[in-house]
Order: structure tokens, then C-alpha cells, then sequence
């Protein structure tokens, strides 16, 4: 009997006992469809991360005060606020530092925001006009400070979405006047909406001229002119190494430390983020994996035990066929045949119901689902290996019955 | 199974000229290292076949020192009451299952020296059966029950598989039952599809165990009569019942009780 001939048989005969194929292969279509969900959705969290930590900005470098490998000679993080103004400007040379595109310091307090008689806290921060490319944010409306504002510490201000709804409602928060720690600002400009990343809520902020930062923190004493942070644009993702490597040579020269590991500062690339994060959310997808490879192993077990109830089932018919000439090995044929379509059409059904439950979900749980290619052929693949390997041991026990049992029995 | 010269190349009328050839051609296809060719070989040779089946610690003697020869388009009648052995006897002619000792030459080939697939080509280019339960698939119509042992054969193109399962139901007078489902048929042509079934591969022996057992007696005449008819056209045909007005017809009655040869005796007619 050919292959043709062995395929349209096995077909005939699931086709026969068709409830029982379709329960058979609902046992696959789970294991399937757990397995595209859980990936997609696992892929989906991953894309999200990455792209919220993307919206931080684009080939960003931060230095905060301070020293990760203080060797108890320094404070604890940012306790030494000896990054300064001055230490940004110096970095923002395009002799010193010809990798890096922007710079603009930090300068960060949380304050009480006033207007009329709402009033609400937010993150204040100091910074310089290119904050807004080097952390990737817009204007949606009015326009944003320039270097002039800064140079003549203009108390102008930008505020997030979360800002403006709380202090202004509905109403547009540009023109409006605003009291920071009692000084009156006017509202230039609303940014667009960035979301919450990981830390921190990205609309609840307002942007102010350094300058301006820096006499309404009101800096003092030692830690005169110091700033939060200061964050670094690289011109590209490949010149971050040769950005960080200038920043941090400049930043050693300028605070006179000769040994590196003596540094007051520390340079934290963005990616290093990224990887984090990512480490994290494919984690949790080996996890869900390893849960929809549990929910196959377990369809695999009820292709194994249909089959095995089949053999028993049609021990008469096996009979007949070898006393009609069928060999053991055209017996072992069909019967793998039947086992592993049996997986694919769960598969395929399964692919098919999870790719549309992965467009369709994200509308009600709000969890983005990627539909992922490899999930997909991987699942077939995988679903037709199951029928296989579950059809092995009913389908050699078929092949092993001896001809005369098969028929003698009632 | 993949060479099927033998079975397309054959006549219908099986002869016995032909014998010499045949076996050659099968230990050929069979692989078998010297085969023992007798140009005067019975066709069937039994010799001190013992049956044994364990239950557990018990022993079941089905058959006990057979010695029988059967020659080229005999018309035997094996007979005996039930358990007597026939059944065992019959599935050992038909190499579906193999003697605890003794040997079986068939065609002058030691069957016992056969490996599984050699049998399963055996049973399906040489030997025909019809069963008491006439066993066939319920779910597939008449001819495709008939096609089943060409399937087996390797017979590649469908249409001469049907061509030859319809000329097969034909020749048992069932031409126009051709697509019919076997519960549409009455017992009686269902043993005929049967029939048709076991000669559809020209083979040269048809084993009947008990075939009109399951049949009123006036469709047990018209199935007799086709084995009367398939004994004429040359081939060999055998017989197994406990009905004495069935084992009568044949032309030669070899009677079994408890396992044991009782008696071998020929009847011209
Ligand atoms: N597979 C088997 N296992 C055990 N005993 C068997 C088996 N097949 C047949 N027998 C026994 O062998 C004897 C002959 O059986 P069988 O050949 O079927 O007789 P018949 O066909 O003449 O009625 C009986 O006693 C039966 O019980
Ligand atoms: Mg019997």
C-alpha cells in the first residue's frame, strides 16, 4: 500500500469517528493555542518594556552624582552633588566631545503647583532646551523655551498632560499663569503624552529653564550651581561607547580624579536598562512557555490514549487486513498517520483560534499580544511531532497483533 | 508488496501447469535462499504438525501429529465438531499463524522459515479467505471491501483496482450491489462480497472456515455453489465445517477430533 493509499485510509477512518477526532484534537488545539498566547503575550510585554524605556529617550547616556564603587570613601548615591551647570556646558563641546549630539542637566525638585485654587505636586525640573530631543518629548501646543529663556532665567514653564488636567481641567493650560514655591510662571507650552514608564509617571512633570531651576531651588553652600543629573545624546546607538568613553574622561579631567575607579560620578547607559528589562520579561515568557508545553504534553497523551482506545477498538479490522496481506509495517504506517494528522489539524486549528484570540484579546485585557511567525509554523511543527511520537506506541502495538488474536476476538 | 508481477501477469484460470513456475517465481520475489523446488511437490504438505496454546499453566493440544498433503485444485472438506481444531488447523494452512513444531511446506517453501512480511505476501498473492463473520469493514461499500488485498498487493492505479474488485463481485453475482455498504446486504451476498474479496488476487487456494454458518440454508446452497464453480475453474478450495451436508459436497473429507487426525477418505462424484 503506497503512501497515498495509507493517508486517504487514516483520513477515512478519522473521518469515521469524527466526535471522537474533534475531541482528540481539542486536546492539541489548547496545548496550541496556550502556546501562541502565552508567547505573543510574552512577546507583547517585551515590545512594550522596550518601547516605553525607548521613550526615556534615544541613545541616552545619564551621569548622576556620586560613585557606585565608593571603596567607603564616598557617600551613598547622589549624596555628593558635585556634578555641576558648568560640567554640562563642558560636555556639550564639540572639540572635547565630538561623539555626543545633546547635552542638557537636570536639575529636579518635587514642588507645590498652584493655580487659582487648584493646586497639586509634581517633579519640577530644571533643564536645558535640549532636554526635549534627548528624552524624544513634543510640544502639542504653544511652543517650547529657547536658549534665550535660559540665559535670562525666563520664569516660563512646560507641563505634562497630568499637570494641566489637574491644575487647569479641561481648559488649555497655555497662557495660563501657574505659582512654583510662590513664583509666578507662565505656561508656554503642553508636551505630548509619553505615558508611565517604568518609575515614574511621564506626565506628571514641568519643564522650567535651568537657570530659572537653579534660583528657585534655591542651591546654596557647597552644593552651590550642582545639578541632578545631566543627560547625554549620542550622535548614534554606535557612537554610545565613544560617547561615554569622552564623557567620562572630560568628567574625570575636570574633577581631577586620577584613578577611574575613584570617580564621583557614574555614566549609566540606556541600554543597560533595556537589558534589564528585557532579561525580565523572557523570563516570564520561558515561564508561560514552559506552561503551554505542559498543556501539548498533555494533548499528546490524549492522542495517545484515543489511539491506543482505536487499536483496542478495531482489533477485528486489523486482523482482517493482515490476513488480507497487510505487513506489520503498513499497519504501524497507518496508524502513525492517523495519529500525527490528528496533531496537525489540531494544530492548524489551534494556530488559527489562537491568532485570532491574539487580535482580539488586547481590546479586553489592554496587554498587547504578539503574533509571532515562529510561534506559529514552531506550533504546527511541534503539534504534528506530538501526533507522531504519542502514535508510536499504539501504533506498534497495532502492528505487533497477531492476525489470528485480532480476528478470534469478540 | 512492491513486486506484483506474479499477481497481474497470472490467467484467471489457475492450471496446473503452472505450479513448477509459480513457486519459482515466489521464492524469487520472496528472497528466500534455496527454496526446495520438487517439480512434484504437493501444494499444501503437512508434516507431524503439533498446536500448542498456554493458558497460564495449563496446555491446550490443538492439533496433535497432522500429516496431510493437498495437491494442486483439490476440493477438500475438513471436518469435525466444534473445538475439534479446524479453525487452528485452518489458520495455520492459511499463514496466519505457525505450528509449535512440525513443518509446513506450501508450494514446497518452508513456511516456518518465514519472517512476518514474507507471510503477509503469502496470505495476500496466494491464499483467499472466508470467514463464519464474514468480516468485512462495515463502513466502506462492497467493492472497496474487495479492493482491500490489492491495496496490499501494491496495485498502484485505482481504476484497475476497481476494474478487478468489480469484475470479482461480478463473477459471485453481484454486479449491481457494487457500492453497496455491507448492513445493506443480506448475509448471504455479504459472504459473497467475501468471496469476492478472497479471489480478487487470483490466489490459488481459498480457505473457507465454517462459511455458511451464518447463513440460512438456501443462501448456504448458492454460496456452495460458488465454491463448486471456483473448484472447477482449477483452483484449490478447502473447506472447514461441522455440517456433514456441507462437507459432503466436497470431493475429498478429512475428519479432525480433538486435534487428532480421525480419517482422510475421497469421493469421486
Ligand atoms: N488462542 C487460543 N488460546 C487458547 N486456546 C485456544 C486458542 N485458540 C483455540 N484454542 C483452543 O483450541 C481448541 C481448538 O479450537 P478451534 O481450532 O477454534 O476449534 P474449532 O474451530 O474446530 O471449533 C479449542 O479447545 C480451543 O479452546
Ligand atoms: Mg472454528
Amino acid at each position: 500500500m503506497n503512501w497515498i493509499e495509507t493517508i486517504k485510509s487514516a483520513l477515512d477512518s478519522l473521518v469515521e469517528r469524527r466526535t471522537r477526532s474533534l475531541l482528540t484534537m481539542l486536546g492539541i488545539l489548547i496545548g496550541i493555542v496556550a502556546v501562541i498566547l502565552t508567547v505573543g503575550l510574552g512577546e507583547g510585554a517585551q515590545g512594550k518594556v522596550s518601547s516605553a524605556i525607548s521613550s526615556l529617550g534615544t541613545n541616552l547616556l545619564i551621569v548622576t552624582p556620586g560613585s557606585v564603587s565608593t571603596g567607603g570613601i564616598r557617600g551613598g548615591l547622589g549624596s555628593s552633588s558635585t556634578l555641576t551647570l558648568a560640567d554640562a556646558n563642558a560636555l556639550n563641546s564639540k572639540v572635547d566631545c565630538p561623539d555626543i549630539a545633546y547635552v542638557s542637566a537636570v536639575m529636579q525638585k518635587n514642588l507645590l503647583l498652584t493655580a487659582g485654587s487648584a493646586n497639586w505636586t509634581a517633579p519640577v525640573q530644571g533643564v536645558s532646551p535640549s532636554y526635549l530631543t534627548i528624552r524624544d518629548r513634543q510640544v502639542v501646543s504653544g511652543k517650547a523655551f529657547t536658549q534665550n529663556d535660559v540665559t535670562t532665567h525666563a520664569d516660563v514653564a512646560l507641563v505634562g498632560s497630568t499637570v494641566a488636567q489637574n491644575l487647569f481641567g479641561f481648559s488649555s493650560p497655555v497662557g495660563q499663569t501657574m505659582n512654583l514655591a510662590g513664583v509666578p510662571f507662565t505656561i508656554i507650552g503642553e508636551l505630548n503624552t509619553a505615558g508611565a514608564s517604568a518609575n515614574a509617571n511621564q506626565d506628571n512633570t514641568v519643564l522650567i529653564p535651568v537657570t530659572t531651576g537653579e534660583d528657585l531651588f534655591g542651591a546654596r553652600g557647597p552644593y552651590a550651581n550642582s545639578v541632578s543629573s545631566i543627560l547625554i545624546s549620542a550622535k548614534s546607538s554606535s557612537a554610545m561607547g565613544a560617547a561615554y568613553e569622552e564623557a567620562n574622561s572630560l568628567l574625570l579631567q575636570r574633577h581631577a580624579i586620577t584613578n577611574p575607579s575613584q570617580a564621583d560620578f557614574t555614566i549609566t547607559p540606556q541600554t543597560s536598562l533595556l537589558s534589564t528589562a528585557t532579561s525580565v520579561s523572557k523570563t516570564l515568557t520561558v515561564l508561560l512557555v514552559g506552561i503551554a508545553a505542559i498543556a501539548l504534553l498533555v494533548g499528546g497523551i490524549g492522542v495517545m490514549n484515543i489511539m491506543l482506545v482505536s487499536v483496542t477498538e478495531r482489533i477485528r479490522e486489523i486482523g482482517l487486513r493482515k490476513a488480507l496481506g497487510a505487513t506489520p509495517g503498513v499497519i504501524l504506517r497507518q496508524f502513525l498517520i492517523e495519529a500525527t494528522v490528528l496533531g496537525i489539524l489540531g494544530g492548524i486549528f489551534g494556530v488559527a483560534i489562537g491568532v485570532i484570540g491574539a487580535l482580539v484579546l488586547p481590546h479586553f485585557v489592554s496587554q498587547p499580544i504578539a503574533i509571532s511567525s515562529l510561534a506559529i509554523t514552531g506550533s504546527v511543527v511541534v503539534a504534528a511531532g506530538i501526533g507522531l511520537i504519542f502514535g508510536v506506541y499504539p501504533a506498534s502495538r497495532a502492528a505487533r497483533l497477531s492476525p489470528i488474536d485480532a480476528l478470534r476476538s469478540e | 508488496m512492491e513486486n506484483n508481477e506474479t499477481s497481474r501477469d497470472r490467467p484467471n484460470q489457475y492450471t496446473d501447469t503452472q505450479t513448477d513456475m509459480k513457486t519459482a517465481e515466489i521464492a524469487t520475489s520472496l528472497k528466500l535462499a534455496n527454496p526446495v523446488l520438487r517439480s512434484n511437490a504437493p501444494l499444501i504438505e503437512l508434516e507431524s504438525v503439533y498446536k500448542t496454546y498456554k493458558m497460564g499453566a495449563m496446555e491446550v493440544r490443538a492439533l496433535e501429529d497432522i500429516n496431510l498433503n493437498i495437491d494442486t485444485g483439490e476440493y477438500v472438506a475438513i471436518m469435525g465438531q466444534s473445538g475439534s481444531g479446524k479453525s487452528t488447523l485452518m489458520h495455520i494452512l492459511g499463514c496466519l499463524d505457525v505450528p509449535t513444531s512440525g513443518t509446513y511446506r506450501l508450494n514446497g517453501i518452508d513456511v516456518g522459515k518465514m519472517d512476518d512480511n514474507q507471510l503477509a505476501q503469502i496470505r495476500n498473492r496466494q491464499i483467499g479467505f472466508v470467514f463464519q463473520q464474514f468480516h468485512l469493514l462495515p463502513r466502506l461499500p462492497a467493492w472497496k471491501n474487495v479492493e482491500l488485498p490489492l491495496l496490499y498487493a501494491g496495485e498502484r492505479n485505482h481504476t484497475s483496482r476497481r476494474e478487478k474488485a468489480e469484475r470479482a463481485l461480478a463473477a459471485v453475482g453481484l454486479k449491481d450491489r457494487i457500492s453497496h455498504r455491507p448492513t445493506e446486504l443480506s448475509g448471504g451476498q455479504q459472504q459473497r462480497v467475501a468471496i469476492a474479496r478472497a479471489l480478487v488476487t487470483n490466489p490459488s487456494i481459498i480457505l473457507a472456515d465454517e462459511p455458511t454458518g451464518n447463513l440460512a440454508s438456501t443462501q448456504a446452497d448458492e454460496i456452495m455453489g460458488i465454491f463448486e464453480s471456483l473448484h472447477q475453474q482449477g483452483r484449490t478450495v478447502i473447506i472447514i465445517t461441522h455440517e456433514p451436508d456441507i462437507a459432503n459436497r466436497a470431493h475429498r473429507l478429512v475428519r479432525i477430533r480433538d486435534g487428532h487426525m480421525l480419517g482422510d477418505e475421497v469421493h469421486q462424484q
